[in-house]
């Protein structure tokens, strides 16, 4: 049974794709989303995002692990919000609307600082971002093997280091999930659980969560670094060329693709197309 | 032709004080089977590691002397030199496991070292034939039984073609029927593709490893105490001695020699079958006809039962169905071995008892001490019946021995007077008193399995179930424990062990439990299960080593049920006597 964030082979759409198509497809949905701010344009990626990841079946838990990320993050990006009170910074949306104001905030030392509309809705887009990026990110993370990465990254001629890092991270973080889960068990079957609101005494009783998973973390790493190496990585330079190996559904992802970036960029350069 | 040679090596670990090898002086050639024999410490795993360039290159330290692999020497060439020269299996597989299929990770290692990718199909096919992994190249690795993650770690060393295949416990994992999968797929990657095999082992295997070794080292403090016939370690005790026990057919022969002074003392199963047979047929030995009564079960008086589980079904949510309708009970005052393939349900189900995981199942019924399971929470069943994983690393944390223990008392908001009371009544139960103040991170193996049990202890429960209680353990460690156990067992408390060795459950359990692919079984005494031959196959288990010999003379009027040198020798009549 996978557990977070771990690749599982399954036969869906996704999955199918060469992994080259699967990269070019998340990242050019990432780069794109990167400039839309739009409510509307936002909404669209969001519907496109959701859309790949049941194709892909990813599990519905890992998207959920974002909420709290959202959360912390809304509040960073609302301050932010509050420098952009000059209704003129927005240049698509009617200034009659961007420049509404929602309240006013008293800073000391600074006065009065009003949330205007405009900045209300890049600070909703910013927070929107994570999890569409997430549910990219884990559409990919969910669907390419690691020797689909090493392939792919070889044929790219990436240097030795990154791939390394790269094998490690998706080996690391799904084994330290399964080490966490069985901390905590371990943990509650002594009695443990978190049953105060007072973020002193939360964090207190986290300890007996937090030292045993750093001391497996610095144990595995040793372990993983002596594994990976007896299991030959690293032990060449030699850069053969991989076959892509492309299907006929690729070439079509990957034009398909390739043709709504480009219409999406030019509408975007041209007519502001996603931005406020 | 020497293929291994170390001239006066001796290698301390850095910021250690005694060295790990201490003086070694070995040669091994081509297509040896050479199993490493010692406790833990003993300088094996060190040894195994210096062969292709770990030590000192990864793990670094002072290294005397010269390692000489295939002509290359070990300081001048690093890891990734040698990686094709020496293929190592370490102890954990999911480890060394990196990829999610099978195929992929056997392909992992030649992609790595890069052999042209016209090459690698075959290397893989012979990998996975060798290992015996044909037909499952497409499965994720977890859904692999135990032997068959072990068998992939081997395939994807073997896949590289290493002239040298070095295994550092390779079978500790796994239940009776994959580490004699993955031994015998050893044996034939050493006969048929004449690769030097090096095998570590500090005692719970010690039996299937010996049966295959045509030469054995023994060392000890990162010393070589003695080499060469398997025969050399147990003909004094040697193994005994330093800790690694020894296989139950030599410690037979050992009784039989103080009656018969000339006895010859086997190493292996095979020749003492041989042997004895032979002083069987000779007269030198007789079978009673009435067997004593200590060859009679270990008897226990029925009590009542304590937990309570009843139509049980458990599926993870991935759709794995773990345990199916089971009934079990846990009565007080037993000591309960739990046996059964990895994956047979084992550990869902006393995860299942201590309401970790609760049924899948409405139906289900799981009753502790007449409290149920399923509509508690885990803190209202910890102090009733308990489950101790096994690896204490995962639940210590805290600075010392005394704090650690009491954490569990802390969570349950006990008076600090009162903590201070039971922590020290449990550290005197387990003899923990003279650490109560060491600091965990300074505590051996042993004594950190002991503080993790305490910890658990602490909350008094009724029932302690302990997963694989000797994981990591070697032979002396594990009999100090398991006597231990057995002690406190005679002062009330009752415990239920999830274990991959027979021959421990053979000699501590008073009933065993025989799980197989999340049903039961087996259930009863030790005599009645390990005599299921039949039924112990199909849940992948073989029963210990005496009773496998036992079996084999059994037309001699040797009986079937025999589980200890004891019972075995019980039945003998060695010149009268």
């Amino acid at each position: 049974m996978p557990t977070w964030f771990e690749h599982e082979p399954r036969n869906t759409f996704i999955h199918r794709l060469n992994p080259l198509s699967r990269v070019v497809l998340l990242f050019s949905a990432l780069f794109l989303m990167s400039f839309y701010y739009d409510p509307y344009y936002v909404a669209l990626m969001g519907i496109i995002a959701a859309g790949i990841y049941l194709v892909a079946r990813v599990p519905k838990k890992w998207i959920l692990i974002t909420i709290p990320v959202m959360f912390y993050r809304f509040w960073e990006f609302l301050i932010v919000g509050l420098g952009q009170y000059d209704p003129s910074l927005f240049k698509v949306w009617p200034q009659e609307f961007v420049s509404r104001v929602l309240f006013v905030m008293p800073i000391p030392f600074v006065g009065n600082i009003p949330m205007i509309y405009g900045a209300v809705m890049w600070t909703f887009g910013q927070t929107f971002h994570i999890i569409i990026g997430a549910a990219f990110t884990l559409t990919l993370v969910y669907s390419t093997s690691l020797n689909d990465y090493i392939k792919l990254m070889r044929r790219f001629k990436f240097p030795y280091q990154i791939i390394y890092v790269v094998t490690v991270a998706l080996k690391f973080v799904p084994d330290i999930f399964r080490s966490y889960s069985t901390i905590v068990k371990a943990q509650r079957l002594r009695g443990w659980e978190v049953k105060t609101r007072n973020p002193i005494k939360a964090i207190r009783l986290a300890i007996p969560l937090v030292t045993p998973l750093s001391r497996q973390i610095m144990f595995y790493v040793d372990r993983l670094t002596i594994s990976s190496q007896i299991r030959g990585f690293g032990a060449t330079k030699v850069h053969y060329n991989v076959k892509l190996g492309l299907k006929p559904a690729d070439y079509a992802t990957i034009i398909v693709v390739a043709s709504l970036v480009a219409f999406a960029l030019y509408m975007l350069i041209f007519y502001n197309a996603g931005i406020l | 032709m020497t293929l291994i040679e170390f001239r006066d090596v001796t290698f301390t670990h850095l910021h250690k004080k005694n060295p790990a090898l201490n003086g070694i002086n070995l040669k091994i050639d081509e297509r040896e089977f050479v199993a490493l024999l010692g406790p833990l410490g003993a300088g094996k795993s060190t040894l195994l590691y210096s062969l292709n360039g770990v030590v000192p290159h990864l793990l670094p330290g002072h290294l005397n002397g010269d390692i000489i692999v295939d002509g290359k020497n070990t300081k001048e060439h690093d890891v990734a030199e040698l990686v094709t020269t020496v293929g190592l299996v370490i102890d954990d597989p999911t480890m060394q496991v990196f990829n999610l299929t099978v195929i992929d990770d056997v392909e992992f290692g030649p992609l790595n070292v890069g052999v042209p990718p016209q090459e690698i199909p075959a290397r893989s096919d012979y990998s996975l034939s060798a290992s015996r992994l044909k037909g499952l190249e497409t499965r994720h690795p977890k859904e692999l039984s135990g032997g068959q993650q072990q068998a992939l770690g081997l395939a994807g060393v073997l896949a590289m073609r290493p002239k040298v295949l070095g295994l550092d416990e390779p079978i500790s994992m796994l239940d009776p029927i994959g580490k004699n999968m993955m031994l015998q797929a050893v044996r034939e990657i050493n006969e048929k593709f004449g690769a030097t095999c090096i095998i570590a082992e500090s005692g719970a295997d010690l039996e299937d490893v010996m049966n295959l070794a045509d030469r054995v080292i023994v060392m000890d403090e990162g010393r070589i105490l003695a080499q060469g016939d398997p025969r050399v370690a147990v003909k004094d005790g040697l193994l005994e001695r330093v800790g690694v026990g020894m296989p139950q057919v030599s410690l037979l022969f050992h009784e039989l020699r103080k009656k018969v002074p000339d006895i010859e003392i086997p190493a292996k199963l095979d020749e003492a079958i041989h042997l004895l047979s032979d002083y069987l047929e000779r007269g030198v030995v007789k079978v009673r006809k009435h067997r004593s009564p200590t060859l009679q079960s270990r008897q226990t008086g029925e009590s009542r039962s304590y937990v309570d589980v009843e139509n049980l079904t458990f599926v993870y949510p991935g759709g794995v169905k773990a345990l199916k309708n089971v009934n079990f009970q846990l009565r007080q005052g037993e000591f309960t071995g739990i046996i059964g393939q990895n994956g047979s349900g084992k550990s869902t189900l006393a995860q299942c008892i201590v309401g970790i995981y609760k049924p899948s199942n409405p139906d289900a019924k799981v009753r502790v001490d007449d409290v149920d399971v399923v509509k508690s929470s885990i803190k209202e069943i910890v102090t009733k019946v308990n489950y101790v994983f096994q690896n204490p690393d995962y639940m210590l944390f805290s600075k010392d021995v005394n704090e650690e223990v009491g954490f569990g008392l802390r969570m349950l908001d006990y008076p600090k007077e009162k903590i201070n009371e039971i922590v020290d009544e449990i550290l005197l139960l387990l003899g923990l008193q003279e650490y109560k103040n060491t600091l965990i991170n300074d505590l051996p193996r042993y004594l950190r399995t002991l503080v993790g049990l305490a910890s658990v202890l602490v909350l008094r429960p009724n029932i302690l179930i302990i997963d694989e209680p000797t994981n990591g353990l070697d032979r002396r460690e594990s009999l100090r424990l398991l006597k231990y156990l057995r002690e406190l067992q005679g002062k009330g408390l009752t415990f239920a062990i999830i274990t991959h060795d027979m021959k421990l459950v053979s000699e501590f359990c008073d009933r065993v439990v025989v799980m197989n692919e999340g049903t039961i079984l087996l259930d009863g005494k030790p005599a009645e299960v390990f005599s299921s031959r039949d039924k112990l196959r199909q849940a992948s288990l073989k029963p210990p080593q005496i009773a496998q010999l036992a079996e084999a003379l059994e037309s001699y009027g040797v009986s079937a049920t025999t589980l200890s040198v004891d019972d075995f020798m019980d039945q003998l009549d060695v010149g009268g006597r």
